[in-house]
């Protein structure tokens, strides 16, 4: 096979219906099985159980920005104000991540829960944030199909 | 982020800096009038670091240059101190800078003038040229 280069360029993500590309700096969605192996006399037999998938972020922190990915996590997951109005934080919210390459795209699908970001300042340096955001177990899909 | 172009980023700029009640030059001139500040690209000019930058998505870099009149040593320097504060308490929100360059004396045509460099950058969303 001839190699294949994707870079950041060619990926797209979209939490709650709001693209966040211009945002973020780089995501990782992980699905790590919980496997058990039994040992069996006739050898090692395996069972997976569950498969938990997270979303891994890395963006500049758009606190302070109406519309901003961080204002729009922590309102779902910590609510508003001391009233904490429209607090839901079980509540999963849709994402989408398409990456599309010369031929073909693939489009991962599936709900995360809301988490407040992290704020943080140092001195005159663009502020960055990580967190993660963890899968509603069984919502993940994935599929790859021929560019429209 | 609504989507402007470099030259209107670099009038923003130019906008900012006569606000502090300086001239400025959005873009690099043969000439220069002290006191004032000259916008110039800086290395590298764009960035684009993030998700689907497209080539459009861009962190800009650019290299303001201070300049003032250099005829007596400590009165352009107490000169080029007053334009350097006043400009940087002046930049446009969301503005990146964290240091102001060593004052040079350069010559340009017949003027000395003293100059000293800032670096800055800024995260803009380009309108695709027609």
């Amino acid at each position: 096979m001839t190699t294949t280069i994707i870079t950041g360029n060619d990926l797209t993500l979209t939490i709650d219906s709001e693209i966040y590309a211009p945002q973020v700096l780089n995501v990782e969605l992980a699905v790590e099985d919980t496997q058990a192996t039994y040992e069996t006399l006739g050898g090692p037999a395996y069972k997976t159980t569950t498969q938990p998938f997270s979303i891994s972020i890395t963006m500049l922190s758009d606190w302070s920005t109406d519309g901003g990915i961080c204002a729009a996590l922590q309102g779902k997951a910590l609510g508003e104000g001391s009233g904490q109005t429209s607090r839901a934080p079980d509540t999963a919210v849709a994402f989408t991540m398409v990456q599309v390459g010369a031929t073909h795209s693939t489009t991962w699908v599936g709900d995360v829960f809301p988490k407040v970001p992290p704020g943080s300042g140092a001195g005159a340096e663009v502020s960055e944030i990580s967190f993660e955001l963890p899968g509603e177990r069984g919502t993940l899909r994935v599929t790859t199909a021929v560019n429209a | 982020m609504s989507a402007v172009t470099l030259g209107s980023i670099r009038a923003t700029f130019a906008t900012a800096i006569g606000q502090a009640g300086y001239k400025a030059y959005s873009q690099p001139l043969g000439t220069v009038i002290p006191p004032g500040v000259v916008i110039v690209p800086a290395e590298p000019y764009l960035e684009a670091n993030t998700l689907n930058s497209g080539g459009l998505i861009w962190q800009l870099n650019l290299t303001l240059i201070v300049v003032v009149a250099y005829l007596d040593n400590q009165a352009a320097l107490l000169n080029l101190e007053d334009v350097v504060v006043k400009v940087c308490r002046n930049l446009p929100r969301g503005t990146v800078f964290d240091t102001v360059g060593q004052p040079t004396v350069e010559e340009v045509g017949p003027s000395s003038l003293l100059t000293c460099r800032i670096p800055v950058s800024i995260r803009a969303n380009l309108t695709n040229p027609a």
